[in-house]
C-alpha cells in the first residue's frame, strides 16, 4: 500500500514541483524585465530631457549673442544665465545616467547608471561634445560685441552645437529602441505563462484521472465485493472467539474451586501447626519448671544432709558430757554431810574441792556453749531450707510475667539458692555486677537459666582440686538497649568442635544428664528476644556462658504478660 | 463518481475551466503590459530662477583677469558675503569680455565688478569718470610683498625649447583680451622694450580668458601667452586647471593689480558700504575663510595713482604705434 502511494506521490509530486518552478521562473522573469523596461524607460525620458535641455541650451546662447551684439545687455546676462542653468542641468542628469543617480537627487532615475554598452558610448561621445560646444559657448560669449561678424569663435559653437543636438538625439533614439525591444520581450512572456500554465494544468489533470481517479473507482468495486466476504468471515470469527469464551470461563471456573480448596486446606494446616506449637512451648516451659524444681531440690537435699551431720554431733557432744566427776562429786559431799566444815578445811580432798568445782564450771560452760553454737547452726540449715523453698514458690508464682526486676537480686537469690552446694565443694565467687537500674523481664525464665548456668558450672570445676575452684559472675550493660550476664569457670571447659552442639536438644556430657538444660535456656533466651552464647579457649581451660538480653527500663508500669 | 470516471471530456473541460481561471489570476496578478500604460511625464525643464529681491539687487561682474571660470565658486562666496555684511543683494556675473563688462559698468547695467587694471584706466580717464575704485586685493604670496600688485608670467608648454620671448619669433602667440593688462599692455610694452614690435609672432590668437590661454598652451594649439600670474598661480594651489602642463620662462611686472570697482551709476553710500566690508572683511573669521580659500591676504584702500604705471605703458605703445601685437 505505502510503496502504491509512492509510485503515485512521486510524480504528482515532480509535476507540482516543476509547476511551480514555471510559475517561479516566469514570475522572475516578469519582474526583472519589467525592472528593465521600466529603467529603460527612465533613461529614455532622461535622453528626451537631455535633448531638450542641449536644445535650449543653444537657443539660450544664440539669444545671449544677440543681446551682445545688439548692446542688450539684460538680454545678455539672462540669457547667459540661463544657458548657465541649462548646462548646470545637463552635467547632473548626464552624471546621474552615467553613474546612476545613487542619491535619488533626481527621483526619476535609477540607482545604477546605464548598462547597455551601445547607449553608453553615446552617452559618452554626448559628452565630449557637450563639453565642446560648452568651450565655444564660454568663448564666443567673450568675444566684443563689434566683433561678432565673421567670428570663427561663433562657426566654432554653431558646429559644435549641431554635433551636440545629434548625439543627445542619438541617446534618445538608441534608449527608445532600446526600450522597445524589451517591452516586446515582456509581451512575448506575459502571453507565454497563460499558454504554459494551461497546458501544465491539463498535464496534471490528465495524470489525476488516469493514475489516481479511474484507480480509485475501480478499487471502490473491488471493496464492495471483499466487503461481502468480510463479513461472513467476521460471523464465524465471532462464533469460534463466543466457543472460546465459554470454555475459558469453564475452566476459570474449575479453578476458583481448586483454589477455594487449597485455601481451606492450607488453613487447616496453619491451625495444626499453631496448636502444635503452643503444645511444645508449655512442654517446654513444664521442662523448665521440673529443671528448676530438680534444682531446687538438690539444694534442698544438700542442706538437710548439713542438718543431719549437725544433728548427729550435737547427740554425740550431748553423750559425751562430763557428768560422771559431778555425780561422784556428789557421793562425797554426801559422805561428808556431818563434817563439812572438817572436811573441807582439813581432809585433802576436801581441800581440793572449790579448784575442782571451778573447773568443772568452765568445762560446762565450754561445752554449753558449743552446744548452742550447734543448735544455732541447725536453726541456720531450717532457715535456709525455708528460704530456698520460698523463692522457688515466688518464681513459680510468676510464670510468663514479665515484671520489674532488679538483676542484682535476682542473681543473688540464684547463688543463694545454690549457696549450700558452691560451699561443700569449696568454691571461691567472684561478682562483677554493674549497678543497673531494674529492668522489664520474664523472671522465672531469666533465673531458670541462670540456675542452670550456675549448676553446669559448678559440676565443670569438679575435676579441679579444691582451692582452685573459681566462679565469676559478671552483669554489664552494653549499650544503651542492650544487657549481659556472663557465668564463667575455669573449669573443664570446651572441646572446640563441641562448640557448635552445646545448645541442641539432647547433647549432654554428664551421665545422669538428659541434654535438656542448656536448649531450654537458648530457647527461653530467644523468647526473651535475647540470645545465649558460649566461649571456650578448649578443653580445660574453663568456659564462658555469655546471655545478653535487651534492657527495657521499668516503665513504672503493672507488669503485663507477654504472648 | 462512476458517471464522472466514464466520461473523460467532461473531466477534460473541467480542467480546461481550472486553467483558464488560473491564466485569468495570473494576467491579473502580473498587471496590463508596460506598453498599454500611460507614457511617464517628461523630465520638465527646471523654472528660471527668480532670486528674490530684498531690496535693489546690483550687479558684481568678475572679469577673466582674476581666476576665470575655475575660481568662480569662490568669487561667488565672496559676493554672498558681501551681500550678508551690507544688506545689499548682489547677483554675480562672469563669463564677459572686457570690454563687454565695461560698457554694462559705464551704462549701468552692472554696478560694479572685479575688473583689470587697464579696463578700469579706460572707465576712469573719460573726460566724466564712468567708474571708482573701492579696493583691491593683496595676495598672500611672498612673491607680492604685501602689495597690491601682480605679475604678467610668460608660459610656453612644459616639454617645449623655449627659454625666452626672444625665442618665440615666429610662434603662435595666445592673449586674453584686447584691452587685459597682464594679457596685453604689459607684453606690448615688454615687446616695445625689446624691439619686437615687426611682425615678430607668427601668428596672434584671441583666447577670451587667461584660463582659456593656459589651456591652448598645454594643449599645443599656442606656443606662448602672457598670462595672469594670479590666475595661475590660483590654477597650480588648487590643481583645477591645465596649469601643471605649462611652465614661465619670464616674468614682467610688477604692476597694479586689477581693483574691484564702483559703477557711477552707483550711489556712493552703497559704494562706501561695499568699501567697509571689503578692507574689513581679514577681520572677520568668516571673512579671513574665503580670503584663505582664495589666496588673499586682504583687500586695501588704493589710489587712482596706482595705475598710473598702466596709463604710461599705455601711452608708450600708442605714440610707438604699436597697438596691436603681431
Amino acid at each position: 500500500m505505502a510503496h502504491k502511494l509512492r509510485q503515485l506521490l512521486w510524480p504528482l509530486l515532480g509535476m507540482l514541483a516543476l509547476s511551480i518552478a514555471l510559475q517561479a521562473a516566469s514570475l522572475v522573469a516578469v519582474v526583472e524585465i519589467d525592472a528593465r523596461v521600466d529603467r529603460n524607460r527612465r533613461y529614455a525620458v532622461a535622453a528626451t530631457s537631455l535633448f531638450d535641455i542641449v536644445e535650449q541650451f543653444e537657443n539660450a546662447t544664440y539669444l545671449a549673442l544677440v543681446g551682445l551684439a545688439a548692446s542688450d545687455w539684460e538680454m545678455l546676462l539672462r540669457q547667459r544665465a540661463a544657458a548657465q542653468a541649462l548646462a548646470e542641468r545637463f552635467t547632473t542628469l548626464s552624471g546621474a545616467m552615467l553613474r546612476g543617480d545613487g542619491q535619488g537627487t533626481l527621483g526619476e532615475l535609477p540607482p545604477e547608471g546605464i548598462q547597455e554598452p551601445e547607449a553608453l558610448g553615446a552617452l559618452t561621445a554626448l559628452m565630449k561634445s557637450w563639453d565642446k560646444a560648452n568651450v565655444a559657448h564660454v568663448r564666443v560669449l567673450r568675444s566684443e560685441n563689434h566683433a561678432l561678424k565673421n567670428n570663427p569663435e561663433l562657426e566654432e559653437f554653431r558646429a559644435a552645437s549641431q554635433g551636440l543636438s545629434e548625439a543627445a538625439l542619438e541617446v534618445s533614439v538608441l534608449l527608445q529602441n532600446h526600450r522597445r525591444e524589451e517591452l516586446r520581450l515582456l509581451g512575448l512572456i506575459q502571453r507565454v505563462i497563460p499558454v504554459g500554465a494551461f497546458l501544465l494544468t491539463l498535464l496534471l489533470f490528465g495524470f489525476v484521472i488516469q493514475r489516481i481517479f479511474l484507480p480509485f473507482v475501480a478499487s471502490t468495486e473491488e471493496l464492495e465485493q471483499s466487503e461481502t466476504a468480510l463479513r461472513v468471515a467476521r460471523d464465524e470469527l465471532e462464533r469460534r472467539v463466543a466457543e472460546r469464551t465459554e470454555e475459558l470461563a469453564r475452566a476459570n471456573e474449575a479453578l476458583r474451586h481448586a483454589h477455594d480448596g487449597l485455601e481451606l486446606r492450607v488453613k487447616e494446616r496453619t491451625q495444626e501447626l499453631k496448636d502444635t506449637q503452643r503444645r511444645a512451648v508449655e512442654l517446654a516451659r513444664q521442662a523448665g519448671m521440673a529443671e528448676l524444681a530438680t534444682n531446687v531440690l538438690h539444694n534442698v537435699g544438700n542442706v538437710l544432709n548439713s542438718i543431719n551431720t549437725s544433728a548427729t554431733l550435737l547427740g554425740e557432744r550431748l553423750r559425751a558430757l562430763r557428768l560422771p566427776p559431778l555425780l561422784k562429786l556428789a557421793g562425797l559431799l554426801e559422805e561428808h554431810r556431818a563434817d563439812l566444815g572438817t572436811f573441807v578445811t582439813g581432809d585433802e580432798r576436801g581441800r581440793r574441792l572449790p579448784e575442782f568445782l571451778g573447773k568443772l564450771g568452765e568445762n560446762l560452760a565450754t561445752e554449753r556453749d558449743e552446744m548452742l553454737a550447734m543448735t544455732e547452726a541447725l536453726h541456720r540449715h531450717v532457715d535456709h531450707i525455708r528460704t530456698i523453698v520460698e523463692l522457688q514458690q515466688g518464681y513459680a508464682v510468676s510464670s510468663s510475667l514479665v515484671e520489674a526486676v532488679s538483676l542484682e537480686e535476682l542473681i543473688e537469690d540464684a547463688l543463694r539458692i545454690n549457696g549450700a552446694a558452691l560451699g561443700r565443694h569449696g568454691v571461691s565467687l567472684e561478682r562483677h555486677i554493674a549497678p543497673l537500674p531494674r529492668l522489664m523481664v520474664d523472671k522465672h525464665k531469666l533465673l531458670q537459666i541462670i540456675l542452670n548456668l550456675i549448676s553446669n558450672a559448678k559440676y565443670a570445676l569438679n575435676g579441679n582440686p579444691p582451692g582452685e575452684r573459681r566462679l565469676i559472675v559478671k552483669v554489664e550493660r552494653l549499650a544503651e538497649e542492650r544487657v549481659s550476664v556472663e557465668v564463667s569457670d575455669n573449669g573443664m571447659g570446651i572441646a572446640p568442635e563441641l562448640l557448635t552442639k552445646i545448645f541442641q536438644h539432647g547433647f549432654t556430657t554428664r551421665k545422669e544428664g538428659h541434654g535438656f538444660g542448656l536448649h531450654s535456656c537458648a530457647l527461653a533466651a530467644r523468647s526473651m528476644e535475647g540470645s545465649l552464647m558460649v566461649h571456650s579457649e578448649g578443653l580445660g581451660k574453663g568456659a564462658t556462658f555469655t546471655l545478653e538480653l535487651p534492657f527495657r527500663p521499668d516503665t513504672g508500669t503493672p507488669g503485663q504478660v507477654t504472648a | 463518481m462512476k458517471v464522472l470516471a466514464r466520461n473523460s471530456f467532461l473531466l477534460l473541460g473541467l480542467a480546461g475551466a481550472f486553467a483558464l481561471v488560473g491564466s485569468a489570476f495570473l494576467w491579473w496578478f502580473m498587471g496590463e503590459p508596460e506598453a498599454v500604460r500611460a507614457p511617464a511625464p517628461v523630465l520638465a525643464p527646471a523654472p528660471a530662477e527668480h532670486p528674490p529681491s530684498a531690496g535693489k539687487t546690483i550687479r558684481l561682474a568678475m572679469s577673466a583677469a582674476y581666476v576665470s571660470e575655475l575660481g568662480v565658486g569662490v568669487y561667488a562666496r565672496l559676493a554672498r558675503y558681501l551681500t550678508e555684511k551690507t544688506g545689499i543683494p548682489i547677483e554675480f556675473v562672469t563669463g564677459l569680455s572686457y570690454g563687454t563688462i565695461n560698457s554694462m559698468l559705464e551704462e549701468g547695467t552692472v554696478q560694479s565688478g572685479f575688473i583689470c587694471g587697464q579696463p578700469y584706466v579706460l572707465l576712469h580717464d573719460d573726460p566724466q569718470p564712468k567708474a571708482w575704485l573701492i579696493a583691491a586685493p593683496i595676495m598672500k604670496a611672498a612673491r607680492y610683498k604685501g602689495q597690491p600688485i601682480y605679475f604678467s608670467d610668460l608660459i610656453v608648454r612644459e616639454d617645449s625649447p623655449f627659454q625666452r620671448l626672444q625665442d618665440l619669433k615666429g610662434r603662435t602667440y595666445v592673449y586674453n583680451d584686447e584691452i587685459s593688462n597682464a594679457g596685453y599692455n604689459m607684453p606690448r610694452y615688454r615687446m616695445l622694450e625689446l624691439g619686437l614690435t615687426q611682425g615678430f609672432f607668427g601668428k596672434v590668437l584671441r583666447s577670451g580668458s587667461h584660463e582659456e590661454s593656459i589651456r591652448m598652451v598645454a594643449d599645443g594649439e599656442a606656443d606662448a601667452s602672457y598670462v595672469d600670474s594670479l590666475v595661475l598661480d590660483y590654477d597650480r594651489e588648487k590643481g583645477i586647471g591645465h596649469a601643471h602642463a605649462v611652465r614661465v620662462i619670464e616674468s614682467a611686472g610688477p604692476s597694479s593689480i586689477g581693483p574691484l570697482v564702483a559703477s557711477s551709476k552707483m550711489p556712493v553710500e552703497q559704494r562706501d558700504k561695499l568699501q567697509h566690508a571689503l578692507v574689513t572683511m581679514h577681520e572677520d573669521p568668516e571673512g579671513r575663510q574665503i580670503l584663505d580659500e582664495a589666496l588673499l591676504e586682504r583687500f586695501t584702500l588704493v589710489q587712482d595713482s596706482h595705475y598710473d604705471g598702466i596709463r604710461s605703458m599705455m601711452v608708450a605703445a600708442e605714440k610707438a604705434g604699436f597697438t596691436a601685437i603681431r
